[in-house]
């Protein structure tokens, strides 16, 4: 829990910074205002306010929900969180991550949480909420059985790790695109040798810190994996990722730990970062870009789930499992296998592309997508597969990487 | 200076000592194509003499020459200038399209989540209720329909035992229901038919009209199915949409009891009869030769009893219900 950067790391930063002053960080125009946070806060993600990120926020302080970026973007001309004092989010409808852009400076001498729920003990649980950007635990039913955790890295017990995985799973280490750890599994008492039934726990959110001046962690800003409870799976911790002039303070920054959850990533982007800072997982800071990335670039790759069954899926998909009818993205009727079409763009035909199917109750299976039609502009690719007719829910998620 | 090599000639070694920055000289001879005579096959060149300068032009004092020791420090391209012993370098993204060509922009992308709920069957359920009813009463049941497509029309044709029950009409109990016809019966069967205002249907199970009858009392007791063919349902555009239909029965009672047995552990099963009546429930663990023993007797107060709680250790054992009076 105490890794620190090491000194000749601080040194040759703390070099690079003689030669920059504030960071032009992209559209923080400071129209959320000042947060100021002085007693135990929860921020709604739900009152975010759907839009384009770069445009000012027209609902100041409740940040902008930008459904192409997947991301609820605040846009506040300072950030103070006092000590003591603990920041919490309640997830927006479709567990974006979080995004903060300032237009000066950041302090956090209280604790910002982003961690996953932790498990739940009891009949049919339903799915357990992750932190804002991560992905959800499964369930628990001695009916129906466990429920593999949620996301690219989701567990799943009996076969396999029960706990969420993230780094070296997925993602990249510059945390582009800024995603959240993946669920850890149900554990009914089915399977369980301790008789108790277990949901599985939410996986870390991630947030983007961005600050033109200074971000000071004298407090814990953290992520990490929903809490196994007795005898459950954690789920895998989130990601934090700091971009500013100088990151200070002698506090922690933690996507991991040391339990059993998978660990998560933190990426640090500054001309000058203090070496009292506890950092873990550890991680090697580096100098920002000028301006910073905020989000990938237009001509990164992409993947998108198209359509299932013929159905085209919405464009901003909340990926809701209720029991009210309707209120998933897509319902259909069939016990045959159905056709699941993708579509990649600025990305090469000889890739990857990777279906993960995850019932509400059952093992995640991951699918290798064929090959259709187009180019690496733009190329359609497709599986086919059963979807859990029992009847019930199914979670379709895509992961494409290049060779 | 010349550099850092050591030049020698004709075997003459200057003492570095006195030679930190020296040249060489080297006398040449040869022929000059512009002193040559015409006159002769044979000539001779003027003699030339030559100083070899490099091209620093310098003097020769010796001839050997040690350059001046130079110190290089290997900044790679960025040559900045050394702050401690150890250095890092800005990170660099390299995504390798291969031949493709495309903008460096990543490795990997992942796709939002979709959630998909499949019904497990056909997207259309219909499902015709059942009720129990006295030989002289009248009685009704839910016709139901599930689905998430949007229909304009829905048409069946039920059938029945027309001996046991008259059908009388058809309710409607939705908002969605436009207009529902009761076409000409045929022997034992119904044509009925809606028309539906699809942007009305709800999304979950729901009572689409009541099926209405009376029992007739000239027959004795009877379990009425309530079955459906020709299930059609047409969508919006004309479309044929698949659906699935589900019967349902009536017990008319007139004088026998009936009895249907309940999912349920222990045993239990519920008795059809005539309010007022008595009851005898009696078990075998055999029919044949049957030995029947009277476990219960109850008196109905309504249409139905459910008598529960019935264990045994023998490996089968049998029902049934007399009627003993009032």
């Amino acid at each position: 829990m105490n890794s620190k950067l090491t000194s000749i790391l601080i040194s040759l930063l703390a070099f690079a910074s003689a030669g920059y002053a504030q960071l032009a960080i992209p559209y923080a125009d400071g129209s959320d205002g000042v947060l100021n946070i002085t007693s135990n806060t929860v921020i709604d993600l739900s009152q975010a306010v759907t839009g384009t990120w770069t445009n000012t926020s027209t609902a100041p302080g409740n940040g902008i929900y930008d459904p192409i970026q997947w991301a609820v973007v605040f846009k506040y001309s300072s950030v103070n969180i006092a000590s003591n004092a603990v920041v919490t989010f309640l997830n927006h409808p479709t567990h974006a991550p979080v995004v903060w852009l300032v237009s000066s400076n950041a302090t956090i001498n209280g604790e910002v949480n982003l961690d996953g729920q932790p498990s739940i003990q009891g009949l049919n649980t339903g799915a357990v909420e992750p932190g804002p950007g991560g992905f959800r635990g499964g369930s628990s039913s001695s009916i129906l059985g466990p429920s593999g955790g949620f996301g690219p890295g989701g567990g799943y017990y009996p076969s396999g790790n029960g706990n969420g995985s993230y780094a070296g799973s997925y993602g990249s280490t510059n945390v582009l695109p800024l995603v959240g750890g993946s669920g850890s599994a149900g554990f009914p008492n089915s399977y369980n040798p301790f008789n108790l039934n277990l949901s599985g726990s939410g996986g870390g959110g991630a947030i983007l810190i961005a600050a033109s001046g200074s971000i000071t962690i004298n407090g814990y800003c953290h992520a990490l994996g929903g809490l196994q409870g007795s005898h459950g799976y954690q789920g895998s911790g989130g990601a934090l990722r700091l971009v500013a002039n100088k990151i200070l303070g002698t506090g922690t920054l933690a996507t991991f730990n040391n339990t059993i959850g998978g660990t998560g990533r933190i990426r640090l982007e500054a001309n000058s970062v203090a070496n009292a800072l506890a950092i873990n997982p550890q991680t090697a800071a580096v100098l920002p870009g000028n301006p910073p990335a905020i989000f990938p670039p237009a001509n990164g790759p992409i993947v998108t789930v198209m359509s299932v069954a013929g159905l085209a899926v919405p464009s901003d998909p909340r990926a809701i499992m209720s029991a009210n009818a309707g209120a998933d993205d897509l319902t259909i009727a069939t016990t045959n296998a159905v056709s699941i079409l993708l579509q990649t763009s600025n990305f090469p035909t000889n890739g990857t592309v990777n279906v993960y199917i995850e019932p509400g109750y059952g093992a995640q299976s991951v699918h290798m997508a064929s090959f259709v039609s187009g180019d690496s502009n733009q190329a359609t690719w497709q599986v086919s597969t059963v979807l859990n007719a029992s009847p019930g829910h199914t979670i379709i998620q895509a992961r494409a990487v290049a060779p | 200076m010349l550099g850092s090599h050591t030049v020698r000639s004709s075997q003459q070694y200057v003492p570095t000592s006195l030679c930190f920055e020296s040249i060489v000289v080297v006398t040449l001879l040869f022929l000059h194509p512009l002193l040559l005579l015409a006159q002769n096959q044979d000539a001779i060149s003027r003699e030339v003499s030559m100083f070899n300068f490099g091209k620093q032009g310098l003097p020769t004092v010796g001839s050997e020459a040690i350059s001046r020791e130079v110190s290089v420090f290997n900044f790679g391209t960025q040559g900045f200038p050394i702050v401690g012993s150890g250095a890092i370098s800005r990170e660099v993204s390299v995504f390798n399209f291969g031949v493709q060509g495309l903008p460096v922009a990543g490795t990997e992308a992942i796709s939002r989540e979709v959630s998909v709920f499949n019904k497990g069957g056909p997207p259309v359920d219909f499902t015709i209720g059942s009720t129990n009813i006295l030989g002289n009463q009248i009685g009704q049941v839910p016709l139901s329909l599930e689905t998430f497509e949007v229909l304009t029309n829905l048409a069946l044709t039920l059938r029945t035992d027309d001996s046991h029950i008259q059908i009388l009409g058809i309710t409607p109990a939705s908002s969605e229901v436009l207009a529902v016809t009761l076409g000409p019966p045929g022997a034992n069967s119904h044509p009925i038919s809606f028309m539906l205002n699809p942007a009305a249907i709800p999304p979950t199970n729901h009572t689409l009209a009541y099926l209405n009858f009376q029992g007739i009392t000239n027959q004795g007791t009877a379990i009425v199915p309530l079955t459906v063919s020709n299930l059609f349902c047409g969508g919006t555009n004309g479309q044929i949409v698949p659906a699935r239909a589900t019967g349902g029965h009536v017990i008319v009672v007139v004088n026998n009891p009936v009895l249907f047995a309940e999912a349920k552990t222990p045993f239990a099963f519920t008795l059809f009869g005539i309010p007022g009546e008595t009851y005898s429930i009696q078990a075998t663990t055999n029919l044949a030769p049957a030995a029947w023993i009277e476990v219960q007797r109850l008196t109905e107060s309504g249409l139905t009893l459910t008598i529960t709680d019935l264990t045994t250790s023998a490996s089968q054992q049998f029902y049934r219900a007399q009627q003993v009076g009032q």
